[in-house]
């Protein structure tokens, strides 16, 4: 391997590492909004977005649980919207009617199967690692 | 933004890497996917997609607060954790273990609790994740012993600590098998609980039916490892049981509480679900869950 693919290969190391740790870092900083007694759904949600792209997973919130859904990007609140939507696609909610929550809490009377989606705000951030939490009260 | 989508494309290259070991050509398969996704549409797909798979521990709250009490006999024997063989068989053990020290933990079973903890760690040992079972947690997990409440939390924890250590070192196929072990387990107790006729854990069933179907999405993701190939077959049929459960949804307009920064769903989903495909679910779910404690 000659001197200049193994400069570019520490570039890509160094470009991995940090966005590894930019993961990493939201995950700890997004903690923070989740109280102590609730419990998370022991999984891991995160994508990397550029531009406008959206992060979309279904999951099912079930009937009298009380959830709250936690996003972000970066290390800056107010980065990323996010929007819960029914099986039919109608939005049931956005934080971007609530200045851009970082969190916010779902109830459900019925069992419902929903969609989440995360999705850059380009007006402050082009790209970065958005991480989803899904927590319900005991 | 070009530059900024290099980088992203270069970091996604060795994140496919993921450090010692990997293939070039791993790297070159999340090039093509991140390619993919950009030809395609604005929905990102990373390594496939983001899948949420019901929490077992959530199950196994439904489970206490509906059911006639606890069932020691129908749980994996924490002693038989030494017996799996494969790095995928104990992933799948891992699985039903977390499930079921979830359930015996909000039962209050302490001694139990404990030796589900062990076999749950000595496996995460063994398919190379033990920082998830840190001293610290299991530790917090040995003072936590008598609440409930403050043990359930700290098994997501773990669990949750072990799929981010997993999708972060591009073993995606194990952390499915690992939500896929928990899944059944949980779901195999939902199903015994309904055959003693109880009406919310037939619901429950029926309520499980996307859940199955994203499980079964994500395992086709990993159509090479081996395990899941020959658990597709069962997996199959209880999706062909799933397909026979109707659901119909009117959309209602949820409700906004200010002050406690939550929106309230109003809309309702009726399920149907017939006595003869409960039993056809009940049956094969029985028997996914006897293949995967196979040793």
């Amino acid at each position: 391997m000659d001197f200049r693919r193994t400069i570019l290969l520490l570039a890509i190391c160094a470009t991995a590492i940090i966005s590894y740790g930019q993961c990493d870092s939201t995950a700890m900083i997004l903690e923070q909004y989740i109280p102590a007694d609730y419990i998370s759904d022991g999984q891991s949600y995160r994508a990397f977005l550029v531009d406008d792209e959206i992060a979309e997973f279904s999951t099912t919130l079930f009937a009298g649980v009380d959830y709250r859904v936690a996003v972000m990007t970066g290390t800056e609140v107010k980065s990323i919207e996010f929007r819960l939507l029914d099986r039919e696609r109608n939005l049931l909610f956005t934080n971007r009617d609530y200045d851009m929550s970082p969190y916010w809490n779902f109830y459900s009377e019925s069992t419902q199967d929903c969609i989440i989606e995360a999705q850059l705000d380009n007006e402050t951030v082009q790209s970065g690692c958005a991480v989803v939490l899904i927590t319900f009260d005991r | 933004m070009r530059v900024i989508r290099l980088l992203l494309i270069t970091s996604l290259v060795l994140q496919a890497c993921g450090g010692p070991g990997h293939e070039a050509n791993e790297a070159e398969d999340a090039m093509t996917n991140y390619v993919d996704k950009e030809v395609g549409s604005d929905i990102i797909m990373v390594d496939g997609s983001l899948f949420s798979i019901p929490s077992p521990i959530e199950s196994a709250m439904f489970i206490k607060d509906n059911s006639k009490g606890f069932r020691e006999d129908i749980l994996l024997n924490p002693s038989s954790a030494d017996l799996f063989a494969t790095n995928s068989k104990k992933a799948l053990a891992l699985g039903v273990y977390g499930s079921d020290l979830g359930y015996v933990s909000l039962y209050e079973q302490d001694e139990k609790s404990l030796s589900y903890m062990g076999a749950a760690r000595k496996l995460a040992d063994d398919i190379g994740i033990t920082g998830a079972f840190s001293e610290t947690l299991v530790r917090r997990f040995s003072n936590n012993i008598g609440k409930p409440d403050s043990l359930v939390v700290l098994v997501s924890d773990i669990y949750k600590a072990g799929d981010d250590y997993l999708k972060s070192n591009d073993r995606n196929d194990i952390a499915a098998l690992v939500l896929l072990g928990g899944w059944v387990e949980s779901f195999y107790i939902t199903c015994l609980e309904a055959k003693t006729g109880s009406a919310p854990f037939k619901k429950r069933i029926a309520e499980q039916k996307n859940g199955l179907m994203r499980l079964k999405e994500m395992l086709d993701k990993y159509p090479d490892n081996s395990a899941i190939q020959e658990l597709t077959p069962q997996i199959e049929k209880l999706a062909q049981d799933f397909s026979k459960v109707t659901s119909t949804y009117v959309f209602k307009r949820p409700e906004v509480i200010d002050a406690e920064q939550k929106t309230i769903l109003k809309g309702h989903t009726d399920h149907d679900i017939s006595e003869a495909t409960l039993a056809d679910i009940i049956a094969h779910t029985l028997a996914l869950r006897a293949q995967i404690t196979q040793n």
